[in-house]
């Protein structure tokens, strides 16, 4: 009879030890996740921001729309107002704080909302294929005649200002893309063998698109949405400066950068540390989905 | 364990065809095939790369791709016909009653979750137990498919093992619901030949413990002449020879048994030339009527390229589709006899 075979061929001992580790799926993503100091790094500065952001109220140094219009404009390191003051003399620090709670849900809500409803509709397309594939795909390609920008505004515009419109445009706009990404991913795992292999052990249909499609399609879907998030942050800004989204006086970190363009010779520090707090946040984003795609895949994360 | 049945054949393909349908040509992959398996029994169906040998296995579990489709025919499971089965009767019996071993183990398994819970979905899709009884069952069938360290293996990722392991894997999957007949396709192509050995030992081993049919499908005669009990040559998409392995190795009746015999080399055999078949299979979507083998046959006649050449019995239980079969078995005897092989 057969003798029980040798341990794989060439695997070191240690590589073996870890291939014994048992341990439940979530403590094995975390642990990938921990040893990648990017992503450390990047969920640290979106955490500092969003904590910011939801206790706004207590840290603000100042209300974030008190003018004193005898500071206007004063730079970096005026004393009390460390990052200095904007046109109509409002800190610029708290207007950033009060303005994370604005941005970072104009980032992340339209997003996730959009993820989740494309993966749906990418998975379904997909798999089934044939007349639904048509349907949901033609559809969407629909939306793709808009510029992308233009449809926004006109869905913010048909459901009148206000933050919850914007973010719903955006999630109706940012759709079709995601789940494109989503169906391609779908319809390459489809033609899979392990899929050939579940319906060989009698899987039904929805028990192959959840089970088996579903993670292995997730990582490109979570790379491209975590790269949009700041190209929202922006967008949303766009609209708000358009008038649809908050009001003015209300904080928002692309209107801040927008507020200050007229100063840009003269009080450069206006646009700039907004921006460059942009510029931070989204790349948090981005190396954070890096880190989750790498995290959550095993055959990336040894 | 199910109780078990003995009477009549387990599987019964009655002029099975499966043709690809494409919009300027039909490949006649699979064409008026018709074979049996009994219970315990080991069969094969041998032949080259595009005889159409997969499409069967494919065929048998209804789960051939687009734009393939099975024209007609039977396809009887303990005297059901799983062609006329409604598709929620044939998930019951996918994996449960009947399982299929994949020529890729590495491909096969879903990268992304360890082996242990995919032997584990596959018990719970058919017997309803609770996952942490699943997972008991799943280590056990590692066990059982010798596994080293089989507890601690379920938890590996399909990455994380040998290809001999994932082999191992995909029967433990394959045997998990104590089917009574499993469909391995090229189980072995992927391994190497000392893995291969300790497959074939396996399955004679489930085999002789479990009682499970195999139709084993390969184009290794060496592992047809080891592990099978019958054979049924395949030559495109028809079964052109069948019979019980010792018949058909030592006195094949059809000239492409005898060339597919001729080319495999013998270890220790320097003197006697390997002798490959001249040509190459012929399309599949435009066959040439008459015997398929006839533009590649040394003695094929006028007789052999007009009208479909009949199945002859040469033996017991030993058919071959050639209008010289007699002749040609004479000369493949006298061949082994001298030569110890045809």
């Amino acid at each position: 009879m057969v003798q029980a075979g040798a341990p794989v061929a060439g695997a070191s001992v240690q590589a073996e030890a870890q291939a014994y580790r048992r341990t439940s799926e979530l403590a094995m993503f975390w642990e990938a996740l921990r040893r990648d100091k990017l992503s450390i790094a990047s969920a640290v500065v979106i955490g500092m921001v969003a904590l910011a952001a939801l206790f706004a109220p207590w840290i603000s140094p100042y209300d974030p729309n008190f003018a004193d219009s005898a500071l206007r404009l004063k730079p970096i390191g005026t004393a009390g107002h460390i990052l200095g003051l904007d046109g109509q003399g409002r800190d610029i620090l708290s207007r950033l704080i009060w303005g994370g709670r604005v941005s970072l849900a104009t980032g992340i809500v339209p997003v996730a909302i959009a993820g989740l409803l494309s993966i749906l509709l990418g998975l379904i397309a997909g798999y089934l294929g044939g007349k639904t594939d048509a349907v949901i795909m033609r559809t969407l390609d629909v939306f793709f005649a808009f510029p992308q920008v233009l449809l926004g505004i006109a869905i913010a515009g048909f459901l009148g200002p206000g933050m919850m419109n914007v973010m719903i445009s955006i999630g109706v706009v940012l759709s079709p893309w995601i789940t494109r990404v989503a169906y391609t991913a779908v319809r390459s795992a489809k033609g899979q063998q392990y899929v050939e292999m579940a319906k060989a052990c009698g899987a039904n249909q929805w028990q192959i698109m959840f089970i088996h499609i579903l993670p292995n399609c997730l990582s490109p879907v979570i790379v491209y949405s975590t790269t949009i998030v700041s190209v929202m942050i922006v967008l949303g800004a766009g609209f708000s400066f358009l008038g649809l989204g908050v009001q003015p006086p209300t904080a928002d970190w692309g209107v801040m950068i927008s507020d200050g363009r007229t100063y840009l010779s003269n009080a450069p520090h206006v646009s700039v540390v907004p921006g460059i707090v942009l510029v931070t946040v989204s790349m948090a984003f981005n190396l954070l989905g890096d880190g989750f795609r790498d995290a959550l895949d095993p055959r990336l994360r040894r | 364990m199910r109780e078990m049945r003995t009477d009549g054949p387990i599987l019964e393909v009655k002029n099975l065809s499966t043709y690809f349908i494409y919009r300027d040509r039909t490949v006649k992959a699979v064409d008026d095939v018709s074979f049996r398996v009994h219970t315990g029994e080991i069969f094969a169906i041998a032949g080259e790369s595009g005889a159409g040998k997969s499409v069967i296995a494919l065929s048998t579990l209804r789960l051939v791709p687009q734009p393939g489709k099975i024209m007609g025919g039977e396809i009887l499971y303990w005297g059901q016909d799983l062609l006329r089965m409604s598709e929620a009767e044939l998930r019951k019996i996918r994996g449960g009653r009947i399982s299929m071993i994949f020529q890729n183990p590495m491909t096969s398994l879903d990268p992304v979750f360890p082996i242990g819970e995919q032997i584990a979905e596959t018990v719970r899709f058919h017997k309803g137990i609770e996952k942490k009884g699943a997972w008991g069952r799943a280590v056990e069938m590692l066990q059982l498919v010798n596994m080293p360290d089989p507890e601690r293996r379920a938890d590996a990722y399909p990455y994380e093992l040998s290809g001999g392991m994932q082999q191992r894997t995909m029967i433990a999957i394959g045997l998990s619901c104590e089917p009574d007949l499993i469909i391995a396709d090229n189980p072995t192509t992927a391994l190497d030949v000392t893995i291969q050995m300790q497959f074939l030992s396996l399955c004679r081993q489930i085999r002789s413990e479990l009682g499970t049919a195999f139709v084993y499908i390969t184009h290794d005669l060496g592992v047809v002449a080891k592990l099978c009990d019958r054979v049924g040559v395949m030559y495109a998409g028809r079964i052109v020879e069948e019979g019980d392995t010792v018949q058909v190795l030592t006195a094949a009746a059809h000239p492409y048994t005898v060339g597919l015999i001729r080319a495999v080399p013998k270890l220790g055999d320097r003197r006697s030339r390997l002798v490959p078949i001249e040509g190459k299979q012929p399309d599949l979507s435009s066959l040439p009527p008459g015997c398929p083998f006839a533009p590649r046959c040394p003695m094929a006649k006028e007789v052999c390229r007009k009208g479909e050449i009949p199945a002859k019995p040469v033996g017991d239980g030993h058919y071959a589709r050639c209008l010289f079969a007699d002749r040609v078995m004479e000369e493949s005897k006298k061949s082994y006899r001298e030569i110890g092989h045809v």
